[in-house]
């Protein structure tokens, strides 16, 4: 395994550490995203643990910071923090294109880099896998049910339940602090039609795509099928593969949790790119 | 801003050259914290690099072995091995620098392993940033912190029973590691790297002016810097969030200033 840092982008504010393995190979190279404001090493050290066992199965991972975040400049003349995140991974395509011959790519992140994940699929064609820890997720009849039916088996939270959704009916109350139930409804997640339409494109593109859920996520998703119930009409056949770890943290604190993730994705690299 | 590695296996640093207008000719080597605190701190240890070349010194941070982007596991980690990259590290600021002149900012418990380095060459001026002083305590507190984190559930949605391992808030810390750790104590060494020693404490100061004292006794020239950012480093809830050093930043720079053209 050989791991080098470089400097790449306009004017070289870009950073990033790639990880490779002592022989080449032709497969798509994995370029991990920021976890939030936590450098390229990730939460607790994940992606360098992640991007060495990604070596010894023969992928070339480059762990970058987005400009602004890490080692990484800010990228001048460009506010808008999509267009930025774009622009960022088109850069460390052409970089790895460059110097690699770097043709395919698969893009990961957790939370917020799940979603930037996402959007560098919908603009750059040369993506061919997404690996999304914590992404979106949205209500379906079933996720309700799961989240609310152990409260409506015990009566006395049942009556609270109802008395609090009465009282809200009849005097609304400025939510100074949210509940966990406002959260679900008010978590920033990208309109769901807009995302339905561009999981259609990731198919009819034959990206494979890798979902993973932790337990910190319950208010959003809580059952392995919810995300082909939430899109009936992506014909997502074997491209989606979903995996629900409901003991986890958001970051993978314990280390017997971060196992489980890596075998996860270790397991789907090698099935989807191996 | 230039990545290096050195030694072998290799170890991962940041080379800030001074940029300024007039480079003072002597070096800053940065030790950060380790584990949780190691990841805390990059946002503040960057932005203080970047001021202090812009102050004229040439700064190398760097990450010890299993930490960070340097080679090796963090089931691997040792105490000896970080106190000889400490050394290490000193001497390749040294080389790319091509500098004498050395002052070392440890922060957390990279300021006790920088006071114990080893392979150290001569230091100028050694600067503690809220500096470990009892290797047993700070295990402690971690480990109270990482049974808290278990039954909280804003972590986990149902108390976790972990099994018997070497975990501690998100790292490894295997039994060799934790001996390693709790056997340093900064109120008992006798053997400092520097004649002039700077304590930096954001807040409440009084658990380190016992020591600063005791440092002063030994014919140290010791100095108490105050600063009234207080960090969170034992605050569990702030495990996973940057830190912002506030005011710390200012009184690290003014410590490194004083005294010197």
């Amino acid at each position: 395994m050989k791991e080098r840092a470089y400097a790449f982008g306009e004017g070289g504010g870009l950073f990033g550490i790639l990880t490779e393995p002592e022989e080449a190979s032709q497969r798509p190279f994995v370029i991990l995203l920021n976890a939030g404001l936590v450098h390229r090493v990730g939460p607790f050290r994940v992606s360098v643990d992640l991007a060495r066992r990604l070596a010894a199965l023969g992928f070339s991972t480059l762990r970058m910071d987005l400009s602004g975040l890490g080692d990484s400049t800010p990228r001048p003349g460009e506010p808008d923090l999509h267009r930025r995140v774009v622009a960022d991974l088109r850069d460390a395509m052409d970089f790895l294109a460059q110097r690699r011959g770097a043709r395919r790519f698969v893009v990961g992140g957790i939370c917020a880099g799940a979603i930037n994940a996402h959007r560098a699929a919908v603009a750059d064609p040369r993506v061919a896998g997404l690996i999304m820890l914590d992404g979106y997720a949205y209500p379906t009849p079933q996720f309700l049910l799961r989240r609310y039916a152990p409260r409506l088996a015990n009566p006395a939270a049942a009556l609270r339940f109802v008395g609090r959704q009465l009282s809200n009916l009849v005097a609304p109350q400025p939510a100074a602090t949210p509940s966990e139930d406002d959260e679900i409804l008010s978590q920033d997640f990208p309109p769901k039609d807009r995302i339905a339409a561009e999981l259609r494109q990731f198919v009819e593109r034959n990206l494979a795509l890798l979902f993973i859920y932790s337990g910190n996520w319950y208010l959003y998703f809580n059952y392995r099928e919810q995300i082909r119930d939430n899109f009936p009409d992506v014909p997502f056949g074997d491209r989606l593969t979903v995996e629900h770890f409901p003991e986890a943290d958001h970051t993978y604190t314990l280390l017997e949790d971060r196992e489980r993730l890596f075998a996860a994705v270790l397991g789907w690299m090698r099935e989807k790119f191996g | 801003m230039e990545a290096t590695q050195f030694g072998e296996p290799p170890l991962f640093g940041l080379y800030h050259p001074a940029t300024g207008d007039r480079p003072r000719g002597r070096g800053v080597l940065i030790c950060p914290p380790i584990a949780h605190e190691h990841i805390r701190a990059h946002r503040a240890l960057r932005f203080l690099s970047v001021q202090l070349a812009r102050e004229g010194f040439d700064v190398l941070r760097f990450d010890y072995f299993g930490v960070g982007d340097s080679a090796g596991d963090s089931e691997e980690a040792q105490v000896a091995h970080w106190q000889a990259d400490v050394g290490a590290a000193a001497k390749e600021l040294r080389a790319l620098a091509g500098i004498e002149s050395l002052a070392v900012l440890g922060v957390r418990f990279g300021a006790t392993l920088a006071a114990t380095a080893t392979g150290l060459p001569a230091v100028e001026h050694l600067v503690l940033w809220d500096p470990v002083l009892d290797g047993q305590q700070y295990l402690l507190r971690m480990e109270e912190m990482h049974r808290a984190m278990l039954v909280d559930s804003r972590s986990f949605q149902h108390p976790r029973q972990e099994r018997p391992g070497p975990g501690l808030l998100g790292f490894p810390f295997g039994p060799s590691l934790r001996a390693g750790i709790s056997a340093c104590d900064l109120r008992g060494l006798h053997r400092w790297p520097s004649g002039r020693v700077t304590v930096v404490k954001g807040g409440d100061a009084s658990k380190v002016e016992p020591f600063v004292k005791e440092l002063r006794q030994r014919g140290i020239s010791a100095t108490l810097r105050q600063a009234s950012t207080a960090v969170d480093w034992e605050d569990r809830d702030a495990v996973g969030r940057s830190l912002t050093a506030g005011d710390v930043q200012g009184a690290i720079l003014a410590s490194l200033l004083e005294g010197r053209s």
